[in-house]
């Protein structure tokens, strides 16, 4: 999140829950206007200049989903992420549906929502069609489904590949474990035993562990990033 | 049962309709009836009346008023004054044979009462005249037959009526009565359930009738009920039971903090160690929320065709690299190409086979082989999740799959105890069929599912 400034609209009606996060975000630099109610919520972001919303399913006034809904009927196409109760089964399918970003279950961690904030606010509005992703000297062909670092080929499994992908796309970003859970798996729970951390050990063994300079950093207690050496 | 009971009882009231419905029957049948009868002997006695005077007319043609005179008398003369009455007299009233009558100018052809012709019976009479010469005759026969067989045939009726009426009472009070006292005990039955005796059943007797197989319904769902409420008294024991615990531990985590305010280092460490046990809860009680939300099966109007190979293949690249480093080996088979569809809901299917697959991982030694299989038989769609680990003794089998049980040896292992509880949810909002074998040695978990379009008719 160095060095980018988000304006960030939060709906939220938890007190406890809305300065936590509203401090969070001061703290890492961002604006945020905040407040509790659900029609006050669909005003402001009916203004417009926000780079991102956080909205709560449950709100007075008016729910989450409506004014997500509402958002979308006039053509506000500000990114938002969708908070959910806990075991919200259903309230994931529905927030995407009705048009949310990305979503997360309460009770989350300040730093998952940062990183999944990160990634919906800078999200292109026009999906540039890349068929290469580079990082330093670590190149990702997409057509060909090849991976190369300073020249030399790496081999990598499928899974691998949409793992690299995902965090070459994500450059300098921190990608929480549940993101890349949902995002490269699929998998919509929060597994037992260590698929995403096996997974990254692997990729390292391959495009990083052979060369000088390491790319994949793991942020602790958060996950994991791919950046550039300084 | 109290008199008043049972007067407003369903069985009474249809008792009682029972014989009122006979008896205005009856009675309808009895008025057709005496309609039809009366008007028919009514129409006897006015043919033999006029029959009678043409005798009379017919004497006068063969011999005068002589053998009209002779004849009148002969036939009075035999005749049961109260049945038949003859007068035979002058247009002026004299009498000349027969008997005398009240007015005899004043009697027209008709029906009159007996005093008009000085009979002394109640009887109706009918009544032929004829003017015959220089007479006039007067012919009156009596209804009183015809009426004495109407009478009979009321009589006929009513006996059989208040018959019926009291046999429909009787036969519908006692049948009543009988499925009455069955109700009656369905009814003490439920009583006692709500009292909170969760084992009471209705006593089946003849469960082939329709009461019999509402008592055979009434006790499966109290069977239902009572495994529901089971469940819950279980679940809030070992919520108490196994939350106390992490509760605990966050206590103290905390309250060691309070020890270690001077060094930061210290405190940041134990600041972790609350924040990964506060997790640990608070995924505990996610984990029963989907449980619950789950076994509401509030999800099933999201089902769609979900392929159990594509779901197999995904398990499989994921976790593959999980068990090689845990020095096990992780095999996929698939036993058919294509129809391996299922209704259902994929996240939900996926968490299911990841549980089966994690808990063969966590609870295989290194060098086990686990094994994922797929394939579609005559009766749906299977899926196997093998290991030949320690298995699960046969007598715990059925005890794993409900919430925070936990086989004695796995206690030291991580994990909610509610992975299994999940699988079962899942699988029975699926309407699959889970079972847990030996794989001798170690455990097989088999799901069998409906093929998808069955399960999709089945769900329309």
């Amino acid at each position: 999140m160095r060095g980018l400034v988000l304006k960030i609209l939060l709906v939220e009606d938890d007190a406890v829950t809305r300065d936590y996060v509203c401090s969070g975000l001061i703290g890492a630099g961002h604006g945020v206007d905040s407040v509790e109610d659900g029609i006050d919520g669909l005003a402001l972001a009916l203004r417009g200049g926000h780079d991102a919303i956080i909205l709560d399913r449950m709100l007075p006034g008016m729910d989450g989903l409506a004014i997500l809904k509402a958002m979308r009927a006039a053509d506000l196409s500000t990114p938002v992420l969708f908070l959910t109760a806990v075991g919200g089964l259903d309230d994931r399918v529905e927030g995407l549906e009705a048009g949310a970003d990305d979503y997360l279950a309460k009770p989350f961690a300040f730093s998952e929502l940062a990183a999944r904030l990160a990634a919906i606010a800078r999200r292109p509005s026009l999906v540039s069609e890349q068929t290469k992703l580079v990082v330093a000297d670590l190149e990702l062909d997409l057509i060909r489904r090849t991976a190369n670092r300073a020249g030399q080929q790496i081999e990598l499994l499928p899974k691998e590949f949409s793992l690299l992908e995902y965090l070459m796309r994500s450059e300098g970003r921190v990608l929480s474990r549940t993101m890349l859970l949902e995002h490269v798996w699929d998998f919509h729970f929060d597994p037992q035993t260590s698929v995403v951390e096996t997974h990254i050990s692997r990729l390292r063994a391959k495009i990083d562990k052979p060369f000088d300079s390491h790319l994949l950093h793991t942020v602790k207690n958060i996950g994991y990033s791919l950046r550039a050496p300084d | 049962m109290r008199l008043t009971e049972w007067f407003r009882s369903t069985y009474f009231r249809f008792a009682v309709l029972l014989a009122v419905t006979f008896v205005v029957a009856y009675a309808m049948a009895a008025w057709v009836a005496l309609g039809v009868i009366g008007s028919d002997l009514d129409s006897r006695v006015e043919q033999a009346a006029e029959l009678a005077a043409e005798r009379f007319e017919d004497a006068f043609e063969r011999g005068g008023e002589a053998e009209l005179v002779r004849a009148v008398e002969t036939r009075s003369a035999s005749a049961d004054p109260d049945d038949e009455v003859y007068w035979l007299g002058r247009r002026d009233g004299e009498l000349i044979a027969g008997r005398p009558v009240k007015a005899p100018l004043l009697l027209m052809p008709g029906n009159v009462g007996g005093s008009e012709i000085n009979a002394d019976t109640g009887d109706r009479y009918r009544l032929a005249t004829r003017d015959i010469g220089d007479t006039r005759l007067i012919v009156a026969l009596s209804f009183e037959e015809p009426d004495a067989i109407l009478h009979s045939v009321i009589g006929a009726f009513a006996l059989a009526s208040l018959a019926s009426f009291l046999i429909a009472g009787l036969v519908g009070t006692f049948v009543g009565h009988r499925a009455q006292a069955r109700l009656d005990r369905i009814a003490d039955t439920l009583r006692r359930v709500a009292l909170g005796d969760m084992k009471a059943r209705v006593p089946l007797r003849n469960a082939h009738d329709d009461l019999g197989r509402l008592s055979l319904a009434v006790n499966d769902g109290l069977s239902q009920l009572e495994n529901t409420v089971d469940g819950i008294r279980q679940v809030s024991t070992d919520i108490a039971h196994d939350l106390r615990t992490p509760i605990n531990r966050l206590e103290i985590t905390l309250e060691r903090m309070r020890d270690v305010t001077h060094d930061a280092a210290a405190l940041n460490g134990l600041a972790d160690e609350a924040n990964a046990q506060a997790k640990q809860i608070a995924t505990t009680f996610d984990a029963l929320l989907r449980i619950a939300q789950i076994e509401a099966g509030a999800r099933k109007s999201r089902f769609q065709a979900v392929s159990l190979a594509e779901i197999a293949e995904r398990l499989h690249e994921a976790y593959t690299p999980v068990a090689e480093e845990a020095g096990q080996a992780f095999e996929i088979i698939h036993r058919s190409q294509a129809g391996d569809l299922v209704l259902g809901d994929r996240d939900l299917l996926t968490q299911l086979f990841a549980n089966l697959v994690e808990n063969a991982i966590r609870h295989c030694p290194a060098h086990a082989t686990i094994q994922i299989e797929t394939g579609t038989g005559l009766n749906g769609v299977w899926i196997n999740v093998r290991d030949n680990g320690p298995g699960i003794p046969q007598g715990e089998r059925d005890r794993v799959l409900r919430r925070f049980y936990r086989v004695e040896k796995s206690r030291t292992t991580p994990g909610s105890g509610l992975g299994l509880a999940l699988v079962k949810a899942i699988s029975d909002l699926h309407g699959a069929r889970l079972s847990l074998d030996d794989n001798k040695p170690g455990l097989t978990v088999r799901l069998d599912f409906a093929p998808f379009d069955r399960a999709l008719i089945h769900a329309s």
